[in-house]
């Protein structure tokens, strides 16, 4: 399509104005030799821009580093007193394990009244035992159930 | 004694082998943590919770790291942990009052505060952390973002536009 176009527009030239195409066609080539020479000038910046921004990021690097140091020699020796955080965690280790086995003595201390008082019951009233278990599996199931979604909502 | 050694003997509840080590590291990870926090306090806070969870948490070393960068990857997620806990305002105002402490404590020493330490302490944790692991310590992107809990590309970038900020700050002071 541009090819036709060309020859077409060439057909149409009358021989006179064979020198004023010359003439163009000089001057295209002397824009396009400036534009290119532009272009390789502004390349040539950019490139340089971008080698004194590495050069800036470098120094910039070994000043920290310089400086990271200085403070490391500045700092010196600290001192360490590790036996005494070991003996904070073997304290807070064993504090722990105290607990856990006061919760444990707790827990079946409970469980030794409730079952007494269930067998004590057991024997006197059965009724009254089924009655007893009847309402405390429905209160652990409500406990276990319905709690932890109103805990949920809230949170 | 080597320190493979000392390693196994604490993981096995040997307290004297478990002080020795944390002995022979303790200068190292408080120099990198105050680097990291550039701030006294807030140094000295992490490097005793990490001992502390390091004591803890001896079992669980796998041997794949230096000891060293163990003990600093848990200085490095406590830190983070407990900047994201503390509101931007709180942040920058105990930034500030460290910054004019540590000033004060190179003074004293005949060493100057320069403006280049001021810049990172300005800096943000999220840039000062991968920009000191990457150029200081040498670790490589991948480490800094298993260490961080953060993508790779995120570490660069974190590097790139801390790199950046830090240049242009002080220019503005008048520099380079």
């Amino acid at each position: 399509m541009v090819d036709n176009r060309n020859r077409r527009e060439s057909k149409n030239q009358s021989p006179g104005d064979e020198h004023n195409d010359n003439k163009a066609t000089d001057q295209i080539n002397v824009d396009q030799k400036g534009i290119s020479a532009r272009k390789s000038t502004i390349s040539n910046g950019v490139q340089a821009n971008e080698d004194h921004g590495d050069l800036e990021l470098t120094e910039l690097i070994d000043e920290l580093q310089e400086e990271w140091r200085r403070m490391d020699y500045v700092l010196g020796e600290e001192s360490a007193q590790p036996m005494s955080m070991l003996a904070i965690v073997e304290q807070q280790r064993a504090a722990l394990r105290k607990k856990m086995w006061r919760d444990l003595a707790i827990f079946w201390v409970v469980a030794l009244v409730i079952l007494a008082g269930i067998s004590a019951l057991y024997v006197a009233d059965v009724v009254t035992f089924v009655i007893v278990q009847l309402l405390s599996l429905t209160i652990g199931l409500f406990v276990v159930f319905r709690l932890p979604q109103e805990e949920r909502v809230e949170s | 004694m080597d320190e493979e050694l000392r390693i196994k003997q604490a993981q096995r509840g040997d307290r004297e082998a478990m002080a020795a080590l944390l002995d022979a590291n303790y200068t190292f990870l408080y120099k990198y943590v105050l680097k990291m926090t550039m701030n006294v306090s807030q140094a000295e806070d992490v490097t005793q919770e990490t001992i502390l969870k390091s004591i803890e948490k001896i079992h669980l070393y796998n041997g794949k790291s230096k000891f060293s960068s163990w003990l600093m990857t848990i200085a490095t997620r406590l830190y983070i942990d407990m900047m994201r806990r503390k509101k931007r305002e709180q942040q920058w105002i105990e930034q500030e009052q460290s910054q004019r402490y540590m000033q004060w404590q190179m003074n004293k020493v005949d060493e100057d505060w320069s403006d280049v330490l001021e810049a990172l302490g300005h800096l943000s944790y999220e840039s000062r952390l991968p920009i000191l692991l990457r150029h200081y310590y040498g670790y490589p992107n991948d480490e800094i973002a298993q260490m961080m809990n953060i993508p790779v590309g995120t570490v660069k970038s974190r590097i790139h536009n801390g790199l950046n900020t830090l240049r242009k700050e002080l220019k503005r002071n008048g520099r380079q």
